[in-house]
């Protein structure tokens, strides 16, 4: 009787673990897609925005000197973006002081205290200053003082 | 890619941090598999504590020299044990591994692969990695410290401020030795942790059952969370830390081990690693410790027990509350509105947002199936309420958050549930494992 209890015991787990392991095989990425190694960590990931945001600030930190202030923003200008925007902008971008368009989906108007302008989207009319580098995803700016 | 591989690799110092406590032959009735897994908890939270004193008294962070002090500590603590009767029980001789065993082995394996798939191909990456974890490991690697004028910024307080310190620094301490913070590398910390518990689990569960059980219970619960860990997409954060240090802190809890110095000194660890891995985690240790003292207050002598299980974690989390007021950080942990002001009103609004939340993940089979062999086993033993009184105050603890706060908090309930339910699925399984009788 004992024995049997035991191995009834040992049924469910066993059992369990191959059904939890079955469906995380089930739930990985397609073969295919496999092969192909991500360009990004986010590119599969729950937020796809990241990745392009990734991408766009990647490149922009090639050509954003250490120490200066950068402020990222979209096209068209959406605060909910640029909210999401500067949040990644702080963690993609060491180094920079970055500052914030928008806080908690709020504009701030703090960009024009930026030394350069990264735009996710099209590109802006009229140009913001100088313009540095242009990709699929933005532009990147060094800012023009009066 | 060669930054990846050094940031990853760095986590190789943990297990020799904690190595000098897990070589003491007080440990040596378990594998050296398990020894392994339990070193590298060991030598994370030492580490990770020593990174928090040295923010503290305002010393600069080498990497070198951190590890020098965690295995220091660990050669310490060994010392400690050596005047009194230490040693673990030796579990009884079994035979060759059978077919049941391997395949307990070979499902573990199959989740630990699953998982380091999901994470390499980005598919498992958090959230959350982007927003505060190694945003916060990158900065305070960059100053060598825990970064106080970072926390401070009031454009960053989604960053958490008040969040415990261990998994950034333990980022960041990988984030120094490779030169840069490893994005990708980073979510592989989830299958890692994964492998981590894999290797660990078996050997701390088999001093309370047979090897069959013990491998078997470990190949659900390793499969539970691979499973979660993807769904919910852990990779880089928090979580799969925490179920590492709790899991293995309730393994040693329920078993003969807590009876032996060298099993208390092993669990108070643990129990550091996780009240300063996440929030909630200080309710686990606290709930844990409780119910430890309640459950086995006959097998042990209460003043000693107390001072082992709760002397690191106040030294750990006493330390991060320290270092918070002294630099004008925070005060504490952040609040979901006002603790009394709860809105009852909102139960059911909550529980099923919770329900639907457990639910999604695999038709809530991680949840439902460790409990099936919670309530199916085949006896009771009182040891089982230690999991799953700590499961009830982590489930109450998470509702009685819902109801603060947000007017609406189905958004709120949706993005984090799974993940503070989370432990759960171990939990119960652990119980199931200490529902048996002690074979000893």
């Amino acid at each position: 009787m004992r024995a049997r209890s035991e191995a009834f015991q040992l049924f469910l787990l066993l059992g369990g673990a191959a059904i939890l392991a079955a469906l995380a095989i089930g739930r990985l990425p397609h073969f295919p897609d496999l092969l192909q190694a991500p360009s990004t960590p986010f590119d599969r990931s729950a937020m796809p925005a990241s990745a392009e945001s990734y991408r766009l600030f990647q490149a922009a930190a090639a050509v954003i000197p250490s120490g200066a202030s950068v402020a990222p923003l979209s096209q068209p200008r959406d605060p909910v973006r640029e909210t999401a925007l500067h949040r990644e902008a702080v963690a993609l971008l060491p180094g920079r002081r970055v500052i914030p368009a928008a806080l908690w989906d709020a504009p701030t108007h703090q960009e024009e205290g930026a030394d350069f302008l990264i735009v996710a989207g099209p590109r802006p009319s009229p140009p913001p200053g100088t313009l540095l580098l242009e990709t699929e995803r933005g532009t990147v700016w060094r800012r023009v003082r009066r | 890619m060669k930054a990846g591989y050094l940031w990853l690799s760095s986590f190789a110092c943990l297990p020799l941090a904690g190595w000098p406590l897990l070589a003491h032959p007080g440990y040596r009735t378990l594998s050296l598999a398990a020894r392994t897994g339990l070193a590298f908890a060991a030598g994370a939270a030492l580490l990770s504590g020593w990174m928090t004193a040295l923010a503290l008294v305002g010393l600069p962070w080498q990497p070198a020299v951190l590890v020098a002090l965690a295995g220091a500590t660990a050669f310490a603590l060994r010392l400690s044990l050596s005047n009194e009767r230490t040693a673990l029980e030796t579990p009884p001789f079994e035979g060759p591994a059978g077919l049941l065993e391997k395949s307990a082995v070979f499902l573990s394996v199959l989740s630990i692969l699953a998982a380091l798939v999901a994470a390499a191909s980005s598919a498992a990456t958090s959230a959350d990695l982007i927003l505060l974890w190694g945003a916060k490991a990158q900065a305070f690697a960059a100053a060598r410290t825990i970064d106080a004028s970072f926390l401070r910024d009031p454009s960053l307080v989604y960053m958490h401020p008040s969040y415990p310190p261990l998994v950034t620094n333990l980022q960041a301490f990988a984030t120094q030795a490779a030169g840069r913070f490893a994005w990708g590398a980073a979510t592989l910390t989830f299958p890692l942790l994964i492998a981590v518990l894999a290797c660990s689990l078996p050997g701390a569960l088999r001093l309370t059952a047979s090897r069959r059980i013990a491998w078997a219970a470990s190949a659900l619960a390793v499969s539970a969370l691979g499973f979660l860990g993807g769904e919910l997409g852990v990779g880089g954060n928090a979580d799969p830390w925490l179920w590492t240090f709790e899991a293995l802190a309730t393994a040693i809890l329920i078993g003969p081990a807590a009876r032996s110095g060298a099993g208390q000194l092993l669990a108070e660890l643990l129990l550091a690693g996780t009240s300063a891995a996440k929030v909630e985690g200080l309710l686990f240790a606290a709930a844990a410790v409780t119910l430890f003292l309640m459950l086995r207050r006959r097998e042990v002598r209460i003043g000693s027990a107390v001072a082992f299980l709760v002397i690191p974690s106040a030294v750990s989390l006493g330390s991060w509350f320290l270092f918070e007021a002294t630099r004008h950080v925070f005060y504490g942990y952040e609040q979901y509105g006002r603790f009394l002001d709860v809105h009852w009103d909102r139960l059911s609004l909550v529980l099923s947002g919770i329900g639907h939340a457990l639910w999604s993940a695999g038709w809530a089979l991680p949840y439902l199936l460790p409990l099936a062999a919670l309530l199916l086993a085949p006896a009771r033993h009182r040891l089982l309420w230690l999991p799953v009184g700590v499961s009830l105050a982590l489930c109450a603890f998470s509702v009685f958050t819902y109801l603060h706060g947000d007017p609406d908090p189905s958004g709120w309930i949706s993005w984090s549930a799974g993940r503070i339910f989370s432990p759960v699925p171990v939990l119960l399984v652990i119980g199931a494992v200490g529902a048996r009788p002690e074979q000893h």
